[in-house]
């Protein structure tokens, strides 16, 4: 009775979306569930939502379509992500769509605040801009030999901001009733990014502020697995130019920088409700700045700038039940802008309806 | 050069254990008699089958599927599919899951919620959490002959 009552309250909804797509209702109308949107799959297969807004991992896609939709369902997802490292914090959030189990869209927004960590740039580009005889900080034009503005370019509060959409669409296979022979589900997808950074900036990273990402993903669940628990196993191949994920920039000096990268992820369902896992993504390493060969101290800069480690993680994630996910893990993001181990912890909520 | 070396290996640590995960996911299936046991033997497989049809009689997504099946009958041969499948000493005979199945339109939907039902039997019955992935896996691979209701994208 009181799964019926929400389902009549979304009977205008089931009505638009009839007019979206006449044939579902038909097919589902023959088996008296004309209920457009729903939440029709097994618990834990709309996964967690990766911080580029795609339903997988913390740090990489699955191929998994996001919220619990059927191939008769819509199903809708938002997620809040607070990642907090030695001298960086990041936060993310957005929202996705599962249409028929087939097609995934989805939005994120990603702000990466410097913090502090805004001063002891400035002070190194400063270095660099003085060749290392910096008179003292402040009473200088930091970046101008840069091309940037203002005494302290960064500052002690500055965030870099990028927009991610993305599209995934499922080929083939199930990660749930492929269960007698090898065949994985593979997704294929597709992110727009836009990172807000200022064209200065941009100039004088040598990056572009635009760019797509591209990947495939394969991922297989053996609900006997391990142990007899419950075991996933996913592969994706990244095609991106984007310096840590977009945040810094797309390309380097020495052009576009596409690269073709490995990423996977491995859990264990202890029990229905908690996952433990851990995920491995490479980063394309471009060029930043200046030639790596180049003039001296800018290239020395350059060089510290451009230093990329793979994204690393193990997670912990939790579904009481198919509305709510909780997720924490230990990234390890290795350098970023200079700065080393950049580890920390990783928090994430997703709810889907 | 150490450090691209440190990185390439634990990269390939990574992919190795998706590998390995692949390859070894197969522990544990070859105990399906010790799963029969761990259901209760018979005993225990018909108390897991009456809960299950009671379950799924107070299941609104899907009890009205069964509004005019023989329960005696479905929990009959429910017993024997579920003890043969956990390794048990019975035999089913009834027809295979496409023929009883066939026309009735099933949904993923439906699968699932039926899927959920046997769940909580289960753990309404204490099974282990690997018997229960035993016979889960058993089921799941059964979809593609009982689901026949297609979505408009496939």
């Amino acid at each position: 009775m009181k799964n019926t009552l929400p389902c009549r309250k979304r009977w205008i909804a089931c009505a638009v979306g009839a007019a979206l797509a006449a044939s579902p209702l038909v097919a589902s109308a023959a088996i008296g569930q004309a209920c457009l949107f729903g939440m029709g799959r097994i618990l834990g297969t709309g996964a967690v939502t990766a911080v580029d807004g795609a339903a997988g991992g913390g740090i990489n896609p699955w191929a998994v379509i996001s919220g619990y939709g059927t191939n008769q369902q819509i199903g809708a997802t938002a997620f809040y992500s607070h990642v907090l490292l030695n001298n960086y914090n990041m936060d993310a959030y957005g929202a996705s769509v599962g249409l028929f189990n087939r097609i995934e869209l989805s939005y994120a927004r990603q702000s990466f605040s410097l913090g502090n960590t805004g001063d002891i740039l400035d002070n190194r580009i400063l270095d660099v801009a003085t060749g290392g005889h910096a008179p003292g900080y402040g009473s200088t034009s930091v970046s101008s030999a840069l091309g940037l503005s203002g005494p302290s370019f960064f500052g002690s509060n500055y965030q870099l901001n990028q927009d991610i959409i993305g599209m995934k669409v499922r080929l083939f296979g199930n990660i749930v009733y492929d269960q007698n022979w090898w065949e994985p589900q593979v997704s294929v997808g597709i992110d727009y990014h836009h990172n807000e950074m200022p064209k200065n900036l941009a100039d004088t990273l040598h990056v572009t502020r635009n760019a797509m990402s591209y990947y495939v993903s394969a991922t297989k669940v053996w609900l006997h697995g391990i142990f007899g628990l419950t075991t996933l196993a996913d592969v994706n191949i990244d095609v991106t130019n984007a310096n840590q994920q977009g945040l810094l920039g797309f390309g380097g000096v020495n052009g576009m920088g596409y690269k073709v990268l490995p990423a996977a992820s491995v859990g264990v369902f202890l029990n229905r409700h908690v996952v433990l896992g851990g995920e491995y993504r490479a980063m394309p390493q471009n060029q930043l700045i200046a030639p790596s060969s180049g003039a001296g101290n800018f290239s020395t800069l350059g060089n510290a700038v451009s230093k990329t480690s793979a994204w690393k993680d193990v997670y912990v994630a939790w579904f009481p039940y198919k509305q709510l996910s909780l997720t924490a893990a230990y990234v390890d993001l290795g350098t970023i802008a200079t700065m080393k181990n950049q580890s920390g912890l990783y928090l994430s909520m997703t709810t889907s309806f | 050069m150490n450090n691209k070396l440190s990185a390439s290996l634990r990269k390939g640590a990574i992919i190795g254990a998706s590998i390995c995960a692949l390859s070894f996911a197969g522990w544990g299936t070859a105990n399906a008699d010790s799963y029969y046991d761990q259901f209760g033997g018979k005993a225990g497989v018909t108390a897991l089958i009456n809960t299950f049809v009671g379950n799924v009689a107070n299941d609104p997504h899907i009890n009205y599927y069964f509004a005019h099946t023989n329960i005696p009958a479905l929990k009959y041969a429910l017993v024997n599919q579920v003890c043969m499948a956990v390794g048990g000493p019975c035999k089913y005979t009834g027809p295979s899951m496409t023929d009883a199945h066939r026309g009735l339109q099933v949904t993923t939907a439906a699968f699932n919620y039926l899927s959920q039902d046997m769940i909580d039997a289960m753990d309404t019955h204490r099974i282990p959490i690997g018997a229960q992935n035993y016979l889960l896996a058993i089921l799941a691979s059964l979809e593609p002959q009982i689901v026949t209701a297609n979505g408009p994208l496939g």
